[in-house]
């Protein structure tokens, strides 16, 4: 059901972005596009949290924005030191969507068996 | 279970929410990054534009060369025919074209030099400035300069006349003449004392030895009947007006 709404929302801001008359300037777009690798990777985490019953919304929220604005900084940093920074954060973001991806889809193959031995042991 | 269960409720909440976020400013980066690169692939029509406008200035130029060219034969005629009615006329026309060859105006002839600039074939070693091996606006500058400092009389640049307001000026890897662009080798021609203005450039540790420094192919010949062609384009005074005298 979640992911229905998730899906919902993705589509609503997408087409509020569609449809406003702002543009983000040429060099104002690779800060963007690392941060939104790190929004990305955080959404998938807190999903993957959720699944797991793990989630806490203070680690979810301060997450999602200090991973965005950690690898803004980083990308400017690596810019002035003309040293391509931007690529420690798109690896370790990369890597952990992946990483979370991976658990997500085997936490979901195997959901039903747990439930089960679940169910076994509070029997 | 049911604080557990509100959490939840609540992170459910972030997350639509963040997807939203994630949702906007993916799309704004798609439409963004679309925008930006269409502006970078405007740019190649944009420098064919001026291209073609380039080559139509280029062809208006060359049709009002050839006006010029009529006119000046028409002076040349109506020059022709005052000399014949003699006197005061006669001597207007000296010394218009006095002011002619003074001003370069006029195709010149007699003894002087031609001076040969080529590049150097040595590109040197591996280390050293390739930089320094080729022919600069400032050697020209420096040759001419030695010429006129020598007594030259009337000097061309591949084949471009050196007027009182020519520029010689780096412009890429050309020279730049008169508004007009070349490239090496140059060829100086001078009249005027031939065995003075040789000695000038061959002095020692002048210019011709500053210049075989870096391997610059310079070669000097004598001539005893040299023509130097007149300048190719009136030039046409803007801003400067002559002052009347009061006296």
């Amino acid at each position: 059901m979640i992911a229905v709404y998730m899906a919902a929302g993705l589509i609503a801001g997408g087409l509020i972005a569609l449809f406003l008359p702002i543009t983000i300037p040429a060099e104002w777009s690779p800060y963007v596009a690392i941060a939104l690798l790190g929004a990305l990777d955080s959404t998938i985490g807190g999903v993957t949290a959720l699944l797991r019953n793990r989630f806490q919304l203070k680690i979810f929220l301060s997450g999602f924005f200090s991973n965005a604005l950690l690898a803004g900084v980083i990308t400017y940093i690596g810019n002035r030191l003309d040293l391509d920074l931007f690529l420690a954060a798109v690896v370790v973001f990369g890597t952990r969507i992946f990483q979370n991806f991976a658990d997500m889809r085997s936490f979901l193959l195997t959901y039903r068996k747990k439930k089960c031995k679940m169910d076994k042991k509070n029997v | 279970m049911s604080q557990k269960q509100l959490g939840n409720n609540k992170g459910k909440i972030a997350l639509i929410a963040t997807c939203a976020l994630l949702g906007f400013l993916l799309m704004l980066q798609f439409r963004s990054v679309r925008i930006n690169q269409a502006d970078i692939t405007s740019q190649p029509a944009r420098i064919e534009q001026l291209l073609e406008r380039v080559t139509e200035m280029e062809t208006r130029n060359a049709q009002l060369s050839d006006q010029l060219e009529q006119a000046k034969s028409d002076i040349e005629k109506m020059r022709n025919a005052a000399s014949e009615s003699g006197g005061i006329v006669q001597t207007m026309a000296e010394q218009l074209r006095r002011a002619e060859v003074l001003s370069g105006e006029a195709t010149v002839k007699g003894p002087g030099l031609v001076v040969t600039l080529s590049d150097s074939q040595s590109a040197g070693s591996a280390t050293t400035n390739e930089n320094a091996f080729v022919v600069h606006d400032s050697d020209l500058l420096n040759v001419i300069n030695e010429l006129r400092s020598a007594g030259a009389e009337a000097l061309s640049l591949n084949g471009e006349r050196i007027l009182a307001t020519s520029e010689i000026r780096c412009a890429g890897n050309t020279v730049s003449v008169n508004n007009t662009r070349y490239a090496a080798p140059f060829v100086i021609r001078a009249i005027g004392d031939s065995d003075a203005m040789e000695r000038a450039l061959m002095m020692r540790s002048g210019i011709v030895d500053e210049l075989e420094r870096f391997l610059i192919e310079i070669t000097i010949e004598k001539s005893e009947n040299l023509v130097i062609e007149g300048a190719k384009n009136n030039i046409v005074f803007r801003y400067a007006t002559v002052v009347e005298d009061e006296s």
